[in-house]
């Protein structure tokens, strides 16, 4: 970034550095002469969930500069997807977010059934619909549990945990699996809801809604929680947006960004969708949105169950899945931000070309604008704050 | 917000943006537009790739602040195509700028946009480390991101084999584009013979295999072999309930047993045997006249036949388009009837507090934050147009301190002291199916 004129920014240090409240003077460059630190975080450790190693550089405890290293978990599944027919790359998709299979799913036969200008039926839509949200709830929950481990609160990670195991088994009973789905195809779901699904799922939720007002009680008032990430690692909402950051993280800097409101896919548009917005883009607010988040989904839930209607869950499929000419881009609200796919296809069975746009991987190009200047300490709250899988980063 | 020209409203249509787009940066940029399966692209000229992505970005009118994402597509014998997906987040529009790189397969380059986007910088180092485009003027495409430092090639060009598919020789099809329209293998080229692939591999085992065992091996799960333990079942059962064995004759019994268990083995072995042969009978009739022992038994293994349908009409048989059947779903829909709540129509007094969710699209109110004060994104010079903020956008933002709809179906209580839950969770294994009409909401 040193050539381009984006990188003119002052290193501006977070107002609640630990030690300015003890009015201590952190003695930086000039000072005394101190030797640079190069500290590599990553890629195994467990503030980065997966193998993204970060490497920090360092004065003294402050990061000077921090640069992402990515690549450990490239599979090349851009490649895969060229020689599978797309009901086959429906088992690469729920792959590259592992915590987000189905929403990745739904966003590949989306874009497939617009080239084919299909007819879904309703209440495929609407288990679709269902399915994503519970994924969506299953997803943030892990990420609301390991950021308290992160800071050093472990009961989250539990109570997360367990309620996880809950979801899962309704998810399952559905789908059959519990973190790879393969439950959508062009056309609608594998297979209807079985017997119960709904009368449970409407158990389940007053339920989870008392669990997680319990994670928020426990963790978005509590004052370490707070003196760890107020003011910590602030991204201001123009520079989200030319990094392309979505999901929670965009939502944190005030911009109520959420594909399901702006271009509503399956029916998002019947349903009210609220989206929480932070202020001013710190760890707290990143977190706040999560939180909110959750709530959210399960509001819509609580929607799809007074909604949804009976009927087929598919339609027949031809023997041959073929996308005619041409090419078209699709966007859903994952979890953890905007997933487009971009599908070329030349006419054949494969596609041309299959591009994933992954939200993880536009977010944690921001690390480097986050971290730079923020204590080491704070590099933690950061980078458990700015949600990524190192899956969709790496595909 | 009144100097914020750009609102959903007076989203600007392709034509327009693409009129405005060669008034601005001439009319050599824009080569033309298509819309295609709702995604419009606007065809730019290389050269002009970069001012035409900062002309979107800064036009006030067009406002596209959200970089999505950049990537390359394969054009065959032509080169290559650069696509840059933008989004705005006040007006909600999207446009694909795909340009065509110069230079052939050869020396791909293309204008950076890493001076216009912050988020262009990896999409491009990724670009070039797939394709090997290069991007003059970016600031590190180097090391390659995704792929190790010593890798050698393109790894998504269409000439850059899949090594999975190079290792080694796969019995049967392996691509999806080996089958025509009917879904009959497409005749490939003997490559077998190559190398030792795993079919030959199967081959060579079946035939130690029988070498090893004259009998004909017996699959545990076939019918046969579930006759056989039945039969020792029954019969063993019979035996032991007979009555005629005195207690304590142990030895008495035993030698019954055996007698039995031999019996029913003997029995059981004919049986296997007439089963066999008539398979193999079968499958010599399939495999014609002269087939050797070991085809017979790859033919009888359930190799795939040409002609043999991959995708059977049978798999979604269940969807079927005439809508007077019963869909066996129907208790999961909503009680029709007789309530006072219609089907559809959430209940007002269920979703809270008088006008606190207001529906998409209404005017937000002012206790909602605006994000993005336009002040704000112009000092910092990255974009000229605010982004979208509460007023603009169709999304009902809830910032912290406000409540969430739905929250207040939440149970009361301590609110300082943590909920402890509702007891253990209930184990959904032992639960019985609801009744059909559970679905109401308390």
């Amino acid at each position: 970034m040193s050539a381009s004129d984006l990188s003119a920014r002052e290193i501006s240090h977070p107002a609640t550095a630990p030690g300015e409240n003890l009015n201590l003077e952190i003695v930086g460059d000039g000072a005394f002469t101190t030797a640079d630190m190069t500290l590599s975080v990553g890629p195994a450790h467990p503030a980065t969930h997966g193998v993204l190693r970060v490497v920090l550089e360092m004065d003294g405890e402050r990061v000077k500069s921090a640069h992402p290293v990515i690549g450990y978990m490239h599979r090349g599944f851009e490649k895969l997807a060229e020689h599978r027919d797309f009901r086959q790359s429906m088992a690469l998709v729920n792959r590259h977010d592992w915590l987000s299979g189905m929403s990745n799913e739904i966003g590949l036969v989306l874009t497939v059934e617009r080239m084919l200008e299909m007819e879904v039926p309703e209440r495929a839509q609407w288990i679709r619909m269902l399915c994503a949200e519970y994924n969506r709830i299953l997803n943030h929950l892990l990420f609301v549990g390991s950021y308290g481990l992160e800071l050093g609160a472990i009961t989250p990670m539990f109570y997360a945990t367990r309620e996880r195991e809950r979801i899962q088994y309704l998810l399952e009973a559905a789908t059959g699996g519990r973190l790879h789905y393969t439950y959508n195809q062009p056309g609608g779901v594998k297979i209807d809801l079985p017997k119960g699904f709904l009368q449970q799922s409407v158990e389940l939720i007053p339920d989870l809604r008392k669990r997680i007002q319990d994670l928020e009680d426990l963790l978005l008032g509590n004052e370490i929680f707070m003196a760890r990430t107020k003011g910590v690692g602030p991204l201001p909402p123009d520079v989200a947006l030319s990094f392309g950051v979505s999901g929670p993280t965009l939502q944190a800097t005030g911009i109520p960004e959420d594909v399901r409101v702006t271009e509503p896919y399956l029916k998002y548009d019947e349903v009210e969708v609220p989206v929480p917005v932070g202020e001013n883009g710190d760890s707290w607010d990143r977190f706040y949105c999560l939180l909110g988040r959750m709530k959210a989904s399960m509001y819509i839930i609580e929607q799809i169950h007074d909604r949804i209607p009976s009927g087929p869950v598919n339609v027949k499929l031809p023997k041959m899945v073929k996308a005619p000419e041409g090419s078209t881009y699709v966007r859903v609200e994952n979890p953890l931000g905007s997933l487009g796919y971009w599908l070329e296809s030349d006419g054949g069975r494969t596609p041309w070309r299959l591009k994933m746009r992954t939200a993880s991987f536009s977010n944690v190009q921001s690390l480097p604008y986050l971290l730079e200047g923020t204590l080491v300490p704070d590099a933690i709250s950061v980078l458990g704050s700015v949600f990524f899988v190192v899956g969709d980063v790496d595909r | 917000m009144s100097d914020v020209l750009a609102r959903r409203e007076h989203a600007l249509t392709p034509d327009e943006t693409a009129e405005l787009i060669r008034a601005k940066v001439g009319d050599a940029a824009v080569l033309g537009t298509t819309v295609e399966y709702g995604t419009f692209t606007l065809h730019v000229a290389n050269e002009h790739f970069a001012d035409v992505a900062r002309a979107c970005r800064d036009e006030r009118v067009l406002a596209y602040d959200f970089f999505d994402c950049l990537f390359g597509v394969d054009a065959r014998d032509e080169g290559f195509d650069v696509v840059a997906v933008l989004y705005s987040t006040s007006t909600g529009n999207r446009v694909a700028l795909r340009t065509r790189c110069p230079g052939g397969r050869e020396t791909p380059t293309c204008p950076t946009l890493t001076d216009i986007y912050r988020g262009a910088n990896w999409h491009e180092r990724e670009t070039w480390d797939m394709f090997g485009i290069e991007f003059p003027g970016h600031p590190a495409l180097e090391p390659r991101i995704f792929t190790i430092e010593t890798f050698e090639g393109w790894p998504l060009r269409k000439d850059f084999p899949l090594a999975s598919r190079v290792v080694k020789p796969w019995p049967g099809v392996k691509e999806p584009a080996e089958l025509d329209e009917d879904g009959n293998v497409i005749e490939r080229q003997p490559q077998l013979g190559d190398a030792p692939g795993p079919y030959e591999l199967d081959k060579a085992m079946a035939e130690q295999a029988k070498l090893a065992n004259p009998q004909a091996a017996v699959d545990p799960a076939t019918p046969e072999g579930e006759e056989v333990e039945d039969a020792l079942g029954t019969e063993a059962e019979q035996a032991s309930d007979s009555g005629a064995v005195l207690a304590g004759d142990a030895e008495h019994e035993l030698e019954q047993h055996e007698d039995v268990r031999s019996e029913a083995r003997e029995r059981a072995e004919e049986k296997r045997k007439a089963a066999a042969e008539a398979r193999a009978r079968k499958a010599a009739e399939r495999a014609g006249e002269g087939a050797e022992d070991g085809e017979v038994a790859a033919a009888a293994g359930g190799a795939v036949e040409p002609g043999e349908d991959q995708f059977p009409e049978e798999a979604t048989s269940e969807a079927r388009p005439d809508g007077t059947e019963s869909w066996g779903n129907e208790s999961d829909a909503p009680p029709v009837g007789g309530d006072s709540d219609a089907p559809g129509v959430p209940d007002e007094g269920d979703i809270g507090n008088a006008g606190e969710p207001s529906a998409p699209g209404d005017e937000a109110t002012d206790a909602q934050p605006t994000g993005g004060e336009q002040g704000d994104a112009a000092s910092t010079g990255e974009t000229s147009n605010a982004p979208a903020s509460a007023e603009d956008s169709p999304a009902t933002p809830v910032a912290p301190g406000e409540h969430m709809p739905g929250d207040e179906r939440t149970d009361g209580g301590d609110a300082d002291a943590p909920h402890q839950g509702s007891g253990p969770s209930d184990d959904l294994d032992e639960r019985e199916p609801g009744p059909d009409d559970g679905e109401e909401r308390s």
